[in-house]
């Protein structure tokens, strides 16, 4: 796992909670499909355990294919509120990487700043 | 590194331990049955007549099982949410084409009118395509990655705005209407071809960027719409040329394959997208507990 996108208390309940309103965009339902789905592809829900991002990567590329980028971009959003608006725009300007590389640096931008302590 | 990473992905999609190809590969076999037996009775009839009985009578029930599976589709999965709205807009669309289709079929076989057109029914044909444009952009975007702002979408929208010029013109030029109904007549027929020039270009773009994740892999109701713009094409082009009569077999034959098409597309949905029984609520409560 790419450690820049490992996510460990106190981040971890910003994600999650980002992570549910990202799946949750989509209708409870497909919400549900897809917890379902992650969960039988060996990603946890668990909270006790840090959040696999490259995890959930993986296995929405699995389920989704190319949508996997929707939900991605919703977490993105949902994250960035909690960050100062130059280092978003800064990461958003990085237009040759993936979503999921500007969430995992989104996430270091997060952790540098102390974000949910 | 890329690579590398890439064919990591490859891998574990092809060991997914829910693959669903089985299933898929099943509702296809399902639906060319389908299409098989409905387009047979056109095919066998063997009359002109019990041919455009059989044609007028396939189109609202191949229409109205779409119609219903997008009704069982809203029950399950609500209003709300992207795919809620999108599915909403869905099911009023096919709803108006269905009703439109059972009013051609009540006005060509009760009323012994042979090519009902224009007609009450082109109305509603018209008005459905606001909730299917709706539907179209929303999960082309969603589901497909669709963007305006991509390289594709301006070649294929390009490309389609020449080819439907092209076909307007071909209308226009081979137009035999004659009478106090032409003008409305040709107004209508050119109209069809706008709007399905309009939806058409997120449907190709959709079938372009297919063929990936386990859910989202065949886009049944974008191939179904691609259908639907061909057979509108060619009966446009009987309408106006007055072979519609003899000619509408073709154009009956796919939009069967079209409802069908669409009838799979919001079958795959309801049966493995949309989940709201006890099992998967105790999965999501386990999974936020």
């Amino acid at each position: 796992m790419d450690e820049r996108c490992q996510v460990g208390s106190p981040l971890d309940r910003l994600v999650r909670e980002a992570l549910d309103d990202a799946l949750w965009s989509l209708g409870e339902p497909v919400a549900k499909t897809l917890v379902w789905h992650l969960q039988s592809r060996g990603f946890t829900f668990d909270r006790t355990k840090p959040f696999d991002l490259d995890g959930l990567d993986t296995g929405l590329k699995q389920i989704l294919g190319i949508s996997e980028n929707r939900v991605m971009i919703a977490l993105f959003k949902k994250l960035s509120l909690h960050c100062k608006m130059a280092d978003v725009l800064q990461i958003e300007a990085l237009s040759t990487r993936s979503t999921h590389d500007k969430v995992c640096k989104l996430l270091e931008v997060m952790r540098r700043d102390g974000v949910g302590k | 590194m890329a690579i590398s990473r890439k064919d990591n992905d490859r891998k574990q999609i092809s060991a997914a331990p829910l693959s669903l190809k089985n299933e898929r590969r099943k509702l296809t076999m399902i639906l060319l049955d389908a299409i098989a037996v409905t387009n047979a009775f056109l095919l066998v009839a063997p009359t002109p007549e019990l041919r455009s009985i059989s044609g007028n009578l396939s189109a609202p029930i191949t229409a109205g099982a779409a119609m219903v599976l997008g009704a069982l589709v809203v029950r399950e999965q609500g209003i709300k949410g992207l795919f809620g709205r999108a599915y909403v807009a869905l099911a009023v669309g096919i709803t108006l084409w269905t009703i439109a289709e059972v009013i051609w079929a009540y006005n060509a076989i009760a009323l012994d009118i042979a090519v009902p057109f224009p007609s009450i029914a082109d109305a509603l044909w018209l008005v459905g395509y606001i909730p299917f444009a709706y539907y179209m952009f929303t999960t082309s975007s969603a589901v497909y990655g669709v963007h305006p702002r991509k390289k594709a979408t301006f070649i294929v929208s390009l490309a389609v705005a020449a080819f439907s010029g092209l076909y307007m013109a071909s209308l226009l030029s081979a137009s035999q209407l004659t009478g106090p109904d032409a003008a409305q007549a040709i107004t209508i027929t050119i109209l069809y071809p706008v709007l399905d020039s309009i939806i058409v270009v997120p449907a190709v773009l959709s079938l372009l960027n297919s063929g990936h994740g386990e859910l989202t892999s065949i886009p049944w109701i974008f191939i179904s719409w691609i259908l639907t713009v061909v057979a509108d094409g060619i009966f446009g082009y009987t309408i106006v040329t007055n072979t519609s009569e003899s000619l509408q077999l073709l154009p009956d034959l796919i939009y069967n394959c079209a409802y069908l098409f669409m009838a799979a597309g919001i079958y795959w949905h309801y049966r493995y997208f949309v989940a709201s029984n006890k099992k998967l609520d105790e999965i999501w409560r386990k999974a936020h507990a």
